[in-house]
């Protein structure tokens, strides 16, 4: 198993793909997708051996949405300190604020640019020890 | 009656007649107490008149009476003969009788033995007055008399004869005498007995009953007729009463006038009454019309219609209240047009916001696509992944704008008779591949006699749409169980899945345009235009209860069903 995870979290399987692929030519990377905030949660709790972890979580999800997700993490012990990257549609105020409080690392609207987010993701990989 | 409910014009119109009413009911019993009072004093004016002429007679016939005593004692042979003569000017039951100085009767002069009251009684009475004579009233054998007695003295002094003369007072008298003295009518009445009335017997009684027995001195009754009476005390020869005579005076004619005037007075009423209503509806008119004007006006704006206007007639009250109600009008106008505006505005707003939102994630997925494909160099592999990713959000793209395009065209039905099982078979052979990726099964039981009158394409959309919506929240794979049956002239088709079914907060919202709930494509037209679609069929689509998953009914006209869509209007969006 890599050391190096990335996370993606979105349902639709368009995006999805774009960022696996995208997310896929940081070197020594494995990309995992979910299309829910539950499943991606329960992925998460089985990233016991990683050294590096970067989530990338879209906000508007079915059922669980990706703010909520992003509190678990904040909220769990393990993974508290694990940058998240945000891609949303919404560039509502109340997502915003929403997402102050929860120190994400990077926001990206959509439509984004996958390579500045794969760089973004790469540069958030390597900083971490 | 409930005097609530009645119009404004009629109760203008009732008080107007009781006001008027009693008005003339008060004047009417005051003026008809004053003629009646009146018409008694007048009346007994009248009888007082009668009674005083009656005297007059009476005493015309006792002075005739004396005098013809007068003229025979001097006389020197009794004088039969020349009473014969005059007899013609006397009263017709005149009689005159000699009697001797003891009261013996001498002679019958005039008249008959069988009707002449006896001498020795009258002279027995006169004695008093000699030598002087003597009249008076007399009542002998149930006959009523007035007499005169002359005593005749020979010279020196020496009584030689008496001389009795008189008449009877019966009912032809009565008759002579009510003649010769006016309309009044008169009764000779003596200790219980009538002698001479102008009434017949059975009136005659009645009155003099009414007037002995009667509480009201100034009244009489005949129990026919009323009279106003006025008694007079007739004395005899001692100056004693003989009896009494009672004047009469008609109230009829008093009853007549006084009847005509109440005929006045209520054709008079009649006519004030016609003459107040008619006024009173002039004058009402022109307070009520504007009222009800206002009112037809005022019923107008409680069903919204804003544009109604009354006429501002005149400078009053109510003229002002029209024109303040004619501003209300247009500031409501105003106000809801205002409105209008803004919730137009609004729901552009929210559609266009609807539209951006769900345009931008098949937008992103061509966007990134793109790039990789120009900035990294991805394995053929990954570019053929990444292409058809480009390709499936384009073709998004064009069915959220086909459905755009579908929601301002309305609905144009295509109508022809098809196998509902071949339409539904087909529709789901298209969304097999997505179905097996997803691990979704799909059960069908159709039967295939199973006809509708359908515009095929547009009901194939509508399942389409159903059954993706339900692929669409069984991520984690699941089923789709769509059956059809035939009820009476419907078909009904059900489309059930076993996902998490549909939250109760948004199952009143979710048939209406630009709402979709959780879903991460679509303009949240899809069950809007698939209901439409139902509805122009005729039928209707609702969602059903259910305790798991999701649970839609297609209802539509079973082919051959005459007057289905009618039937099919009562139903609501959903169904519990």
């Amino acid at each position: 198993m890599s050391g190096r995870l990335v996370y993606i979290v979105e349902d639709s399987p368009d995006l999805a793909a774009n960022l696996e692929i995208a997310c896929g030519a940081i070197p020594d990377v494995e990309v995992r997708v979910a299309g829910s905030a539950e499943q991606a949660w329960e992925m998460l709790q089985s990233s016991d051996s990683a050294e590096a972890i970067v989530v990338v979580t879209d906000v508007r999800l079915p059922e669980t949405d990706g703010v909520e997700l992003i509190r678990r993490i904040r909220a769990d012990r393990r993974l508290a300190q694990v940058p998240v990257v945000v891609v949303s549609g919404e560039a509502d105020p109340e997502t915003a604020g929403r997402l102050r409080e929860l120190a994400i690392s990077a926001r990206f609207h959509k439509p984004y640019s996958p390579v500045s987010l794969r760089k973004q993701v790469q540069a958030l990989l390597d900083a971490q020890p | 009656m409930n005097f609530s409910r009645l119009s404004l014009l009629w109760k203008i119109w009732l008080s107007t007649s009781v006001a008027l009413t009693m008005l003339f009911v008060l004047t009417g019993l005051y003026l008809q107490r004053t003629v009646q009072h009146s018409a008694t004093a007048s009346l007994l004016d009248e009888a007082r008149a009668s009674s005083q002429a009656y005297d007059a007679v009476l005493e015309a016939r006792a002075e005739t009476l004396r005098s013809l005593a007068a003229v025979l004692s001097a006389m020197p042979e009794p004088a039969a003969g020349w009473l014969k003569q005059i007899g013609g000017q006397l009263e017709p039951s005149t009689f005159v009788e000699v009697a001797e100085p003891d009261g013996a009767r001498r002679a019958i002069l005039l008249g008959d033995e069988k009707t002449v009251p006896g001498t020795e009684a009258l002279t027995a009475s006169a004695t008093r007055a000699f030598p002087g004579p003597s009249s008076g009233f007399y009542v002998h054998r149930g006959t009523l008399y007035q007499v005169a007695i002359t005593p005749v003295y020979q010279p020196p002094a020496r009584l030689e004869s008496i001389l009795i003369a008189g008449y009877i007072l019966n009912h032809a008298f009565a008759q002579r005498l009510k003649r010769a003295a006016g309309k009044s009518e008169f009764i000779l009445f003596s200790r219980g007995q009538i002698y001479a009335s102008t009434l017949d017997d059975r009136a005659t009684g009645n009155a003099v009953r009414s007037m002995i027995l009667g509480r009201n001195p100034g009244f009489a009754s005949d129990g026919v007729m009323e009279y106003v009476p006025l008694g007079r005390d007739l004395v005899d020869i001692e100056g004693k009463l003989a009896g009494r005579l009672f004047v009469l005076r008609s109230f009829e004619e008093a009853k007549a006038g006084i009847a005509g005037l109440r005929r006045r007075i209520l054709f008079m009423w009649l006519a004030a009454v016609v003459a107040g209503l008619a006024l009173t509806y002039a004058a009402t008119r022109r307070v009520v019309r504007p009222i009800q004007q206002l009112d037809r006006a005022a019923s107008q704006v409680s069903m919204e219609n804003y544009d109604t206007r009354v006429p501002v007639e005149s400078d009053d009250e109510l003229g002002r209240l029209a024109e303040t109600f004619n501003k209300m009008c247009d500031s409501l106008l105003t106000a809801r047009r205002e409105l209008i505006r803004r919730e137009r505005i609004t729901a552009i707003g929210r559609i266009a916001g609807s539209i951006v939102h769900d345009l931008r994630n098949p937008l992103a997925a061509i966007y990134g696509g793109a790039e990789m494909l120009v900035d990294t160099q991805p394995t053929p592999e990954q570019s053929r992944r990444i292409a058809e990713n480009i390709h499936r959000s384009s073709q998004r793209i064009q069915e959220m704008l086909d459905d755009l395009v579908r929601v301002s065209r309305g609905g144009a039905v295509d109508m022809k008779p098809l196998a509902l099982g071949q339409l539904i078979s087909s529709t789901l052979s298209s969304l097999e591949p997505t179905a097996l990726q997803h691990n979704v099964r799909f059960e069908v039981e159709v039967p295939a006699e199973l006809e509708v009158l359908a515009d095929a394409s547009r009901l194939r959309r509508v399942f389409l749409n159903l059954v993706q919506n339900s692929m669409d929240v069984l991520p984690g794979g699941g089923r789709v169980r769509i059956t059809a049956e035939e009820q009476d002239r419907w078909v009904t088709v059900e489309v059930v899945d076993n996902g998490p079914g549909i939250p109760a907060e948004v199952r009143g919202q979710i048939f209406q345009p630009f709402t979709s709930h959780g879903k991460k494509y679509g303009l949240g037209l899809g069950l809007a235009l698939a209901r439409q679609t139902v509805l122009d069929h005729g039928g209707d689509l609702w969602a059903a209860h259910q305790r798991d998953g999701a649970r839609f009914v297609v209802r539509l006209p079973r082919r051959g069903a005459a007057d289905a869509p009618e039937a099919a209007r009562n139903t609501d969006i959903l169904k519990t």
